[in-house]
């Protein structure tokens, strides 16, 4: 179940950091289902996000500058690279973030 | 419902379990609905599961929107509910205010229409900087910008502190609606950069852990390979001092005649009878 997921997650985050073999130890005994267990075992924040189900994209930018100078265009105004616009409907792994 | 809602907005930290304060779970739990706009997927169904009420502000990024219109519709989110006459918690990733506007606006626009609102301060990103590269902002200084802001507005630098720019990733981005800017604008970035910093000087590219299973982004290398780095909508770039101190030794001079001149008074001054003298350049002889 994901609530148990996460609840060990909440337990991990407020607990000190523990050596490789009692990580392994309490995920071993975790009630989840072996994918899960699997993702944990491999630290891998993605795969545990889409077994989940959870957002696929977060956008994580709560500010945006003051750009009260006159702006000549929107839009693209970089002609040397191709930069993305935000897509929220692509996958996104969940990453570290600010 | 309507009248006098309350506002109340929380940080939930960085690391998912690790930084919620024991105010801000109250506050969450206490709600009649809560708002959460956090940066890790995981992180936010951990908030889901404090709340029976707990509404995502994900949804209000849109492709090609500018965020300023996406801020603008969070913040009419919140206060729709506000207005009615609820005990609204919006929950944000980090400090709620640190490098978030939304809680900013959102409490000023409660207040303004009569209702209360507050917020609660959390661990931000940048706590967690100062922790994960062993800096004190105490020590030398420490500048933090917002990356397309010190592009976009003469700043004066002091090379001799530390310089944190954030949202590096989208520098330079005019719009407000890019997940990105490519070497084009990071060019502009790093020739600014020059002016006070030569190009082989380290900097580090951070972005905080945001799960107890991962760890924190700490990649050093120098100014001029910013150009070309991999860069996230939460990468952080910090750049040490790169100039040792430089005293001000017409300001220390002034000091020093302003202590003399307060020794030479204490040394002259005639105390009341009966009142013990206090030297009070050496009270504890």
């Amino acid at each position: 179940m994901s609530t148990n997921t996460i609840h060990f997650l909440e337990t991990l985050g407020a607990s000190p950091a523990s050596a490789d073999g009692a990580y392994a130890d309490a995920v071993a005994a975790l009630p989840v289902a072996a994918e899960q267990r699997a993702a944990l075992l491999g630290r891998d924040a993605g795969a545990l996000a889409r077994l989940l189900e959870a957002r696929p994209t977060m956008i994580c930018m709560v500010v945006a500058p003051n750009a009260d100078v006159p702006a000549e265009e929107r839009g693209d105004d970089d002609h040397e690279t191709n930069d993305p616009p935000i897509d929220p409907t692509q996958p996104h792994a969940p990453d570290s973030v600010m | 419902m309507s009248g006098r809602g309350t506002l109340a907005c929380v940080g939930t930290g960085m690391m998912l379990g690790a930084h919620l304060s024991p105010r801000a779970r109250s506050t969450i739990a206490a709600a009649d609905v809560v708002f959460v706009a956090v940066s890790d997927a995981l992180v936010e169904l951990w908030v889901q599961g404090m709340h029976a009420d707990v509404r995502s502000l994900q949804p209000y990024y849109r492709d090609g929107r500018s965020r300023h219109e996406t801020y603008r519709q969070m913040v009419e989110a919140v206060l729709a509910e506000v207005r009615a006459g609820r005990t609204v918690c919006a929950a944000f990733y980090g400090h709620p205010g640190v490098f978030a506007g939304v809680a900013h606006a959102a409490i000023a626009q409660a207040r303004a229409e009569g209702h209360a609102a507050s917020m609660e301060p959390g661990i931000s990103a940048g706590d967690c900087l100062y922790a994960d590269l062993g800096i004190d902002p105490g020590a030398l200084g420490c500048q933090h910008y917002e990356a397309s802001q010190f592009m976009f507005y003469r700043r004066r630098i002091d090379p001799s502190a530390y310089l944190v720019l954030w949202q590096v990733g989208v520098a330079g981005d005019r719009s407000a609606a890019r997940s990105g800017t490519g070497p084009g604008h990071r060019r502009l970035l790093l020739g600014r950069l020059l002016e006070d910093y030569p190009p082989g000087h380290c900097i580090t590219l951070y972005e905080a852990a945001t799960l107890p299973i991962t760890t924190a982004r700490m990649e050093e290398m120098p100014l001029s390979g910013l150009v070309d780095a991999d860069l996230l909508p939460q990468t952080t770039l910090v750049i040490p001092p790169a100039v040792a101190l430089k005293p001000d030794l017409e300001m220390l001079d002034r000091i020093a005649r302003l202590d003399r001149a307060g020794q030479q008074r204490a040394a002259t001054a005639t105390p009341p009878q009966g009142t013990p003298h206090v030297d009070e350049y050496h009270p504890f002889p």
